[in-house]
């Protein structure tokens, strides 16, 4: 079926559109989640292609061996991988969420899903913290 | 000055209200400050000033009790029908008042709607509420085309909070698919089908990023959001049988 719609809608430039998409101003907590799945998401992206050039240094040979695990015992590098756990966790336990609503399961929960993805992503995290700084 | 409607008690509100005008480079605000019943809504004061302080300002309403759909505006940033938004419920002030987002605006508080209302076409009509007809009435035929969705008054306001129309301008947009889902679930005799391929679309249900902000937005209890989870809900289970019927075929 061809639609008959007139498209009278206006047009905005690239970052007009993109400030009106991730615009959170007076929105609720469906948009916080969207717009927070976008964000760990790029973050995740970001990280990918830190992880990949790190690697790349393990290609140096033997000596860049040590300077990379000297990085990875580094306390401030430790709270980037556990970021990362953060960023992990908040992104797929709320794509599960948008997996389960955006085919219609739960869609009347969609708000507590994405509470209970936030709770149990933070709870996870500061369990994933206290192991990698040897608390527990 | 009387107020103009509420209860006797007079109050003065502050209101920023959005101006463009064919010709204008810009929209820019106008402040006001009008005197209200405390009890009034953002219709009343907007009434107000055009009726004391500038015959000029365009806005379009109707009924005045949220059934026409045509007084959708946003105050603070929200989407309202000014016609039942109390003014104490808005803040103290100043309350700003914009146009509906997402559409193009025709003069100051008033948008072009076309695209809404040629949207809401190809999902067939009239539909009306089944125990809304009398038996042995067609209430349909005494009234072409007035009635199009049951709850949804074409007010607009979810296509205004959609965070995807906001991107894109081909997007079906949340009233199109919340009408597509009611025919699909209640078909009346009538052949769900070409509803169902209009909207299984990059451009229909499958584009929306459940914000759920449509649902929100709407002052009429329509859920678009919900119907648009449950149009992708249908169109996989039947994707899902069609693979099963393949599978089955190839063993
Ligand atoms: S749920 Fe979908 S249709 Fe509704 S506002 Fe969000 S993106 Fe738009
Ligand atoms: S679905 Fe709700 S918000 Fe959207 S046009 Fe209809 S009544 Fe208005
Ligand atoms: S004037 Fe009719 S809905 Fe507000």
């Amino acid at each position: 079926m061809t639609s008959t719609t007139v498209h009278t809608r206006p047009t905005r430039g690239r970052v007009r559109g993109v400030l009106a998409y991730a615009n959170l101003r007076r929105r609720h907590l469906g948009s916080v989640a969207f717009v927070t799945n976008r964000i760990t998401g790029l973050l995740l992206v970001g990280y990918l292609y830190l992880h990949l050039g790190i690697l790349y240094l393990l290609t140096e040979g033997p000596r860049s061996w040590t300077t990379v695990l000297h990085l990875f015992k580094n306390p401030a590098f430790l709270g980037l991988e556990s970021l990362l756990i953060l960023f992990i966790l908040i992104h797929g336990l709320n794509g599960l969420r948008l997996a389960l609503v955006g085919t219609g399961v739960g869609v009347r929960h969609q708000k507590a899903w994405f509470a209970t993805a936030m709770s149990v992503s933070g709870c996870l995290y500061v369990v994933v913290v206290l192991a990698m700084y040897g608390v527990i | 000055m009387a107020p103009e409607s509420g209860t006797a008690v007079s109050r003065t509100w502050r209101l920023r209200v959005s101006r463009w005008r064919p010709g204008d480079a810009h929209p820019h605000f106008d402040d006001f400050e009008v005197g209200v019943g405390a009890d009034a809504t953002l219709l009343d004061a907007l009434r107000r000033v055009r009726s004391h302080h500038d015959r000029s300002l365009t806005l379009r309403y109707s009924c005045c009790h949220a059934s026409c759909g045509t007084c959708g505006m946003r105050a603070n940033g929200r989407e309202v029908l000014a016609c039942v938004t109390r003014l104490a419920d808005l803040g103290p002030g100043p309350i700003l008042v914009e146009p509906l987002g997402n559409a193009r605006v025709e003069h100051d508080l008033v948008v072009d709607m076309r695209d809404l209302y040629v949207s809401l076409e190809p999902a067939g009509r009239p539909l009306v509420r089944q125990d809304s007809v009398l038996a042995g009435q067609d209430e349909t035929a005494a009234s072409p085309g007035f009635f199009r969705y049951e709850d949804c008054i074409e007010c607009g306001l979810c296509l205004s909070a959609c965070p995807v129309a906001a991107t894109d301008p081909l997007y079906l947009g949340p009233a199109a698919l919340a009408a597509a889902w009611r025919v699909t679930q209640e078909p009346r005799g009538g052949d769900p089908e070409p509803v169902l391929a209009w909207v299984d679309d990059e451009q229909g249900c499958w584009r929306c990023h459940a914000s759920f902000e449509c649902s929100e937005a709407c002052p009429s209890g329509v859920d678009p959001a919900g119907a648009t989870m449950a149009l992708r809900r249908e169109l996989t289970r039947r994707e899902l049988g069609r693979l099963t019927r393949l599978g089955r075929r190839a063993r």
